[in-house]
């Protein structure tokens, strides 16, 4: 009978305590009261990447509190969230990012020519120390996904075929994949880019045709089929000047190794992919 | 002779399997047709300026390849013939390098001749470095060129010369060869570095198993006169590294981050003091290579004395071709070398061998997650924590990884090879070493 008295009671303790807190919770308001004052750091991604030098969105919302920080400096955070943060803040904005990064390669598993099998650390810095990567052309994307790890945005997707490819609606310029990327694949190009050219590779247009099947050979049909698009062939490898704004559908339609591709969808599987 | 016991307490006991070439003597293997010389056989700085042009007739021995920095050493032709190309190989440690195409043909200038016995006795110790500096000589297993390593700066001095016959490696037993059939030689080369450093003692450190090697060391240091004391080391690995030597012959630490000559000490292999003497008392530069070829998949292996820039593919003629198909290649020791994928990669000045392995002998199997055995943490010769350091480079902070010990890890491989989850430890610190030291050692 004790023992039934014991539990009963602690019972009856606990559900005390619980009703005694649960009100004193519920009595006193929270720190983040709908429509009240939203502070600074309220509307931070929450992210804590600290790509903007504090060591979290917290101590970065007070830093913005006290007029240190620039609003600019959150990468992760849009353009939406930067009006709303000048709007709470009262100041202008003077600094966005109209830039990002894009992959410059198309070389997955099915086009490029392989030197070697890798079986090593799943890191591209890792594998750019044997042979500079075990792929054949040297300014390829070596494909281990170092980039995918260190995004804060979850801004990089890869598909089955092993080709990699940014969302121009999630990259926001942070720089910490270029950091990390040890070919120079990941270049930056206008957030308003309608094509780019996806390759690397400044070997000989023999040598690239030889290496891989979506390589730029730098056979200059771009420049030719589409002269107001900005095309310019330098160093083997085309680029497209931004300022030109002419129609380059001409060259995306004439390019012989289809390199021109589009930066708003993502790369379509390669006709030989595994899947 | 002073006998010492070395302690077990870190490092590894892998299993030696140097019986395939342990009674194998030397032999000279045919000089190839066709060499590939790479430039870039030191272990820093640029590839050495390349003298020769296609077309050029080379002789024997011609220097092809002058020193680019300060940090750098020369190449020369190790066969007589005419030069055909300049081209682009990859090194078996992952770098690329230009190379010179050879092609055989003409007199040899060296083989087959007998040759006299220059008088170093009489030379300065700076005209010996300059001597060694011309012939090219590296470690033969560092690739550290050996005029640095013996130039001392005026403020120190050497307390102890350590002649490193261990060869701790699986497999490799070219060394070991070579004390037996050149034990005079190498004792006239420890004459040679002892004159260069004057240090206060000699030792020569000779693995505990190894008696014939031991008893050839002795008597030729006998003969020669040569007031060096013969310790034995034991057989486990990483024993012939540098500062695992140092440690268990004196038992002093080299501090972290510094050398051996902190602790005033000096550690040469056997292979490299074969070199100086062939270097200074033949005036010969370093053209040619003892190292063993082994591994399930080669019908005969054996030790080999070779030229440098030889293809790989010759080596496999030699030995007699394959019995299967290897799984994997390794240049160096299964420890510390490394796979390479192309047969026509050649011979450098710091191959100490060439493995060709069946997939029962590297027994390949899955990654999976770390178990938390600590088997890393107590095998690391260091006294380092592989997993922790592991961890914290897959997350980036390179920073705090260099603070908890980074810049003393010595690549062994003891971690890997112990891990019973298989995790690419050592490739991992050798990333994290590589991106730390690009941003200053910090952050």
């Amino acid at each position: 009978m004790a023992v039934l008295l014991n539990i009963v009671l602690a019972q009856a303790t606990l559900t005390l305590l619980g009703a005694v807190f649960g009100f004193g919770l519920g009595f006193f308001p929270s720190r983040r009261k709908p429509g009240g004052s939203v502070r600074a750091g309220d509307i931070l991604p929450g992210l804590d990447c600290g790509v903007c030098g504090y060591p979290g969105c917290s101590s970065f919302g007070e830093a913005l509190e006290r007029g240190e920080a620039d609003p600019g400096l959150c990468a992760p955070g849009g353009k939406k969230m930067k009006n709303e943060l000048a709007k709470i803040l009262g100041i202008e904005i003077s600094y966005t990012r109209e830039e990002m990064v894009q992959v410059h390669c198309r070389g997955g598993d099915a086009e490029t020519k392989r030197l070697f099998h890798y079986s090593g650390l799943d890191d591209c810095r890792a594998l750019h120390m044997l042979f500079g990567g075990s792929k054949a052309c040297r300014f390829s994307c070596l494909g281990q996904g170092s980039c995918i790890k260190v995004c804060p945005r979850e801004a990089i997707v890869r598909d089955r075929n092993g080709v990699f490819w940014v969302d121009p609606g999630r990259c926001d310029l942070c720089g910490r994949c270029l950091a990390v990327c040890p070919t120079g694949v990941l270049r930056r190009i206008p957030k308003t880019a309608d094509y780019f050219v996806a390759c690397n590779s400044t070997d000989r247009g023999q040598t690239t045709a030889d290496y891989c099947s979506v390589g730029c050979t730098a056979c200059r049909a771009c420049e030719k089929r589409s002269p107001e698009g900005g095309f310019e062939v330098d160093d083997h490898l085309a680029r497209i000047n931004y300022r030109r704004r002419g129609d380059r559908n001409g060259a995306v339609l004439a390019c012989d190794p289809k390199c021109i591709v589009s930066n708003g969808a993502p790369p379509a599987m390669g006709k030989n992919a595994k899947t | 002779m002073s006998v010492r016991q070395s302690f077990s307490r870190v490092g590894i006991l892998p299993r030696d399997l140097k019986d395939l070439t342990r009674g194998q003597a030397l032999w000279n293997a045919s000089v190839p047709v066709v060499s590939v010389v790479p430039l870039l056989q030191h272990r820093e700085g640029d590839p050495a300026a390349c003298l020769v042009a296609p077309g050029d007739v080379v002789r024997e021995g011609m220097i092809i390849g002058r020193a680019a920095g300060p940090e750098g050493a020369h190449v020369h032709s190790p066969v007589p013939g005419t030069v055909r190309e300049l081209r682009e190989v990859f090194l078996p440690d992952g770098r690329r390098s230009p190379a010179v195409v050879i092609e055989l043909g003409g007199e040899f200038d060296r083989l087959g001749k007998s040759v006299r016995k220059y008088p170093w006795e009489n030379h300065s110790q700076k005209d010996l470095l300059g001597i060694i500096a011309d012939k090219g000589v590296v470690g033969m297993e560092s690739a550290v060129p050996t005029h640095l390593k013996y130039t001392i700066p005026k403020n120190r001095r050497v307390d102890l010369f350590i002649l490193n016959c261990s060869e701790c490696e699986p497999y490799l037993t070219a060394n070991h060869r070579l004390m037996l059939e050149k034990a005079p030689q190498i004792v006239e080369g420890a004459r040679i570095v002892a004159k260069i450093l004057d240090p206060r003692r000699i030792l020569i450190a000779v693995d505990k198993s190894r008696k014939d090697a031991l008893d050839a060391l002795g008597q030729a240091a006998k003969a020669a006169e040569f007031g060096a004391e013969i310790a034995t080391v034991g057989s486990w690995f990483p024993q012939g590294d540098e500062k695992q030597m140092i440690r268990t012959l004196t038992g002093l630490e080299v501090p972290s981050g510094g050398e051996a000559l902190d602790v005033g000490a000096v550690v040469s292999n056997v292979g490299t003091v074969f070199a100086v003497y062939e270097a200074v008392a033949l005036l010969k530069p370093v053209i040619e290579k003892a190292l063993t070829v082994a591994g399930g998949a080669i019908r005969n292996p054996g030790n080999l004395k070779v030229r440098i820039g030889t293809p790989l593919t010759d080596l496999v003629e030699e030995c007699g071709g394959f019995v299967e198909m290897p799984e994997k290649i390794v240049i160096g020791g299964p420890m510390t070398g490394s796979a390479i994928f192309d047969l026509s990669t050649p011979v450098t000045k710091n191959t100490t061998g060439v493995l060709f392995l069946t997939s029962r002998e590297i027994r390949n199997s899955r990654r999976t997650n770390c178990l938390r055995c600590g088997r890393c943490v107590e095998a690391c010769p260091m006294g380092l924590d592989p997993t922790n350091l592991f961890k914290l480079i897959d997350h980036g902070a390179y920073g705090e990884a260099f603070g908890q010990g980074l810049k003393d890890c010595r690549e062994c491989g003891c971690c890997a090879y112990v891990c019973p989850a298989r995790i690419p430890l050592v490739q991992g610190l050798r990333v994290g070493k590589a991106v730390s030291l690009e941003r200053g050692g910090a952050a």
